[in-house]
């Protein structure tokens, strides 16, 4: 057992994707754990003039409203990066739930889920959050990531549907039955580690979604309000017309760290896909 | 006069699909056999005939519409409840499937699929008698034993797999095997050298089987008795010479015009 | 026994998908009544509140706010009669009248802007369509080689970037840096958009970085879905003879393979198409451009409650009419997709 997960391990790291991609995510993930305990400056508080360009005093300068990027930034990564945990974590628990549930169940509750998550895919899940959003006053990250929980767990409870119908169908369940399993038994060694895989690809592709989206929220003005985002970051930037002052330093930062997150996630779900799809 | 060891009596089964135009679908209609023991009866029959939905049924993996199942005399739906009489009936009843890719969950070894038989021994054992129980099964079939245990399904050929899935029953030595169309997927080429693997278990541990397939031939050839089914009835029964050389079904007929020659000679 | 009837199975396949679309506006119309409503503190109600409390100087337009208010949202009637009220106008085209732009109709407004988003979005979609499509069946020929894995990175980090980041960058560059462009805007202030050339030339030059910007982080969606299509078009049976047998040159094979490849892709651009009102909204933002995802933004910033909820029907009744129309291609294209809809019970 223990030899058998050693030995998968080492071969994702052959691949070179798997390996970029975490080390990407472990750098961003480090940072923004580790940075704002380092870099104590609060990123709310004005501290110094307004567009004070990156230097020695200020690494990464102050924004239209004197306050210090980096702190900003720094802060703006865990946000991001809570947002990203708590609405891919609400997602995946009702992929997981409803599309078990459908495929176990069938009948009625099959076509219910089925025509719900439907629904869900034909009204984009962008609107339905700036929907949500739009008429909630204040917004703080866990208002932001449970909008984004709960509109974007459609397309993977299908995915975890089909799978779930196509393991139960597999002869293999029937062996095991055959074999004096029990049904725990069965659950935990027969469908647990093939959809494992799947759940962990999902994880970072929700990850990553649910971090852009909540960057996209913030810009048009119905995502955060409260806590520090990348999203935030971004906003401000956005509404103080940084980009066409060539203000670089409030905009590059953030947009580049957000891309990054999504890539190395990219990189490491499609890795686990290719690996773990038997032939 | 063997004792019968299986009996199947009036044995229905209806499927019914969709939610609002419900349409019902007669897998197995009314069907009655038994099997003795020692004893090999073939089920032949066309796609969709109900074959395999019969094997199920008597696996005691799909709950029959009506009609009984009764091995040594107790019904296995009304008789067998709890975990301890599954085990004892699983480890006396057991089978092999058509598809030997399927049939393996591609996250396990062969020594983990072949452990989990022993949930069905009510014996205690150590880990080395089991190993050691597991490689004679494995040789029985001709597999290396060393070569394949660490090995998962995806790294074997179908007919190795289909080897492991035998090995399993003569590990277990079950009273029947219920064999549904084991050879269907695998190489022609392949094929005898399977049956006789299924011939030798009768040979030597006297278990009977129920032996699934399309393919007259196949059953001619190991079958102490074929039953004939034809869109979820049995129209026709017999010793595979009375078969052969006077079916009375016109479905019979048809399926007698497809066997290839090799066969039948053996027996005219 | 139920009474077997024929129906052509397209026109079946048809209705049931319309009969989807309907449901799910309805689901959607409900949420855009029910929403603003339902959460806790009313932020409808405390916004018409203070809107008529203060933020509006002259007496009679305050008046006329507040009558209008009244009068779209009706919030003192129970809330089914609401709702019903809600239902008939939509039905009489009447979106209510706009708060930040008043006296404007909501219905006005969209009819002003949304051809802007048309004019930017369907170029842009389309051109990236056609060009990632054919770079992705470029790399799926060479499979494996140098090429292809340029194009795959390229490709994939261009997935990565969303369209208003790259529009960033573009400004940064290109009008902030190098001042080709301009940083934003429809046209240059104090010109008033008509047909002349003047104003189609200043048009287009400010039109330049939002195109680019959708159209190259576009490119990577549609070159790695048609990569792959192609990848498995090439391993079938009847590519390998039509290439080997027949003896084609590469061009030749490239432009069958996009043929033979481009039919799912069709239903994709049709959604797409669908989602660009929606998908502009971020772009137009960063480049102020005067589409209909601008006002949609002042809209939210303003609370105004009229211009957001009409343009949420507006975008989910285009995104449900193309989303339908992609459906139903696609089910005449292919009638695989029609069967097993039906279902051939
Ligand atoms: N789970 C199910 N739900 C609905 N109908 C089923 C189900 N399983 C089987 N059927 C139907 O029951 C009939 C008998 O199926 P069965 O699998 O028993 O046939 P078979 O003789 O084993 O055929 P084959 O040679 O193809 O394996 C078929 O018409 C099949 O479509
Ligand atoms: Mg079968």
């Amino acid at each position: 057992m223990i030899s058998s997960i050693s030995s998968t391990i080492i071969r994702l790291f052959r691949i070179k994707k798997f390996a970029i991609g975490l080390l990407i995510l472990l750098v961003v993930l480090f940072i923004g754990i580790v940075g704002p305990a380092i870099y104590e400056v609060s990123p709310t508080r004005t501290i110094g003039r307004r567009y004070v360009p990156p230097g020695e005093k200020y690494p990464l300068g102050t924004d239209a409203l004197g306050r210090d990027v980096l702190a900003q930034f720094l802060h703006g990564i865990r946000g991001s990066l809570y947002v990203g945990a708590i609405a891919s974590a609400i997602s995946l628990s009702l992929a997981i739930f409803l599309g078990t549930i459908a495929a176990v169940f069938g009948g009625l509750v099959d076509k219910i889920v089925m025509t719900l998550s439907e629904i869900l895919l034909l009204i984009p899940s962008i609107l339905l959050m700036m929907l949500l959003a739009a008429y909630l006053p204040e917004r703080s990250l866990w208002i932001v990531a449970v909008v984004i929980g709960i509109t974007s767990w459609a397309g993977w409870c299908r995915g975890f549907r089909s799978r779930t119908l196509s393991i139960l169908s597999s002869e293999f369940i029937n062996l095991a039955i055959l074999s004096g399993a029990s049904r725990l038994n069965i659950i935990i060694r027969d469908i647990v580690p093939i959809i494992a895989p799947y759940v962990l690809a999902a994880f970072a592709m929700l990850f990553s979604y649910s971090i852009m989206a909540e960057v996209g929220l913030t810009l048009v003005g119905v995502g955060m309000t409260k806590d520090v985002t990348l999203g935030l970051m971004l906003y401000v930037a956005q509404i103080y017309a940084n980009i066409s002052q060539g203000i670089w330093w409030t905009i590059v930062p953030p947009s580049i760290t957000v891309t990054l997150i999504f890539l190395s996630l990219y990189m490491i779900a499609t890795s686990i896909d290719e690996l773990f799809s038997y032939r | 006069m063997s004792k019968v060891i299986l009996e199947v009596k009036n044995l229905t089964k209806v499927y019914r699909i969709g939610l609002i135009r419900q349409k019902e679908i007669v897998a197995v209609n009314n069907i009655n056999f038994n099997v003795k023991e020692g004893e090999i009866i073939s089920l032949v029959g066309e796609s969709g005939s109900g074959k395999t939905t019969t094997a199920r049924i008597i696996l005691r993996l799909l709950r029959p519409t009506s009609g009984n199942v009764l091995f040594n005399g107790k019904d296995i739906w009304r008789d067998i409840r709890n975990r301890k009489e599954l085990k004892w009936y699983w480890r006396n009843v057991n089978g092999v499937f058509q598809d030997p890719y399927s049939s393996f969950n591609p996250t396990h070894t062969i020594r983990f699929v072949m452990l989990r038989k022993f949930n069905l021994f009510d014996e205690e054992m150590d880990y080395d008698t089991k190993i050691s129980m597991i490689k004679e099964a494995l040789k029985e079939v001709g597999l290396i034993p060393e070569e394949i245990l660490d090995k998962r399904s995806f790294e074997l050929s179908g007919g190795m797999r289909q080897r492991v899935l035998i090995a399993q029953i003569f590990l277990i030595r079950p009273k029947l095997v219920i064999a549904d169309e084991p050879t269907s997927m695998i190489d022609a080429t392949l094929r005898l050298s399977l049956l006789d693997l299924f011939l030798k278990l009768r040979d030597e541990f006297k278990t009977s089987q129920i032996f699934i397939t399309h393919d007259l031939g196949l059953a001619t050839y190991t079958s102490d008795r074929i039953l004939v089914m034809y869109k979820g009835k049995i129209v026709e029964e017999g010793t595979p010479e009375e078969i052969l050389n006077k079916p009375s079904h016109p479905y019979t007929k048809k399926l007698l015009e497809s066997v290839p020659k090799l066969y039948s000679k053996w027996f005219t | 026994m139920a009474v077997k009837i024929n129906i052509n199975p397209f026109i079946a396949y048809a209705l049931k998908r319309f009969g989807i679309m309907m449901l799910t506006f309805s689901v959607a119309l409900f949420l855009i009544f029910i929403l603003p409503r339902m959460i806790p503190g009313n932020p409808l109600a405390s916004t018409i509140f203070r809107l008529t409390q203060g933020g509006i100087t002259s007496p009679e337009q305050l008046k006329a706010t507040e009558r209008m208010l009244l009068e779209t949202f009706k919030l003192y009637e129970p809330l089914h009669i609401q709702f019903v009220d809600f239902i008939s106008k939509l039905i009489h085209g009447d979106l209510g009248t706009s708060i930040l732009f008043y006296p404007l109709s909501v219905a006005d407004l969209i009819a002003l802007y949304l051809p802007w988003t048309l004019l930017l979005m369907i170029p842009a979609v389309s051109l990236s369509w056609f060009i990632g499509n054919y770079i992705g069946v470029v790399a799926a020929m060479n499979r494996n080689k140098f090429v292809d894995k340029v194009v795959l990175t390229i490709f994939m980090i261009l997935q990565g970037v969303p369209p208003y980041v790259l529009g960033m960058y573009l400004i940064l560059l290109l009008a902030v840096y190098m001042p080709i462009f301009p940083t934003g805007g429809g046209w240059p202030p104090g010109m008033v958009p008509r047909l002349s050339v003047e104003f189609v030339l200043a048009y287009l030059k400010h039109y330049i970085l939002p195109f680019l910007s959708i159209f190259i982080s576009s490119l990577g969606g549609w070159g790695l879905s048609m990569r792959s299509i192609a990848v498995q078009e090439l391993a079938s049976d009847y590519m390998e003879y039509t290439i080997r047998g027949v003896g084609l040159s590469q061009k030749k094979v490239v432009n069958y393979l996009f043929k033979c490849s481009a039919l799912p892709q069709i239903v994709g651009l049709a959604i797409v198409l669908g989602w660009s009102v929606a998908g502009s909204v971020l772009t137009e933002i960063v480049f102020g451009y005067p589409g209909i995802g601008m006002i949609f933004w002042r809209a939210i910033n303003a609370q105004d409650y009229p211009l957001i909820q009409g343009i949420f029907i507006i975008i989910i009744a285009t995104l449900l009419l193309a989303n339908y129309i992609s459906e139903l291609l696609f089910a005449y294209i292919d009638p695989r997709a029609r069967y097993a809809y039906v279902g051939v019970q």
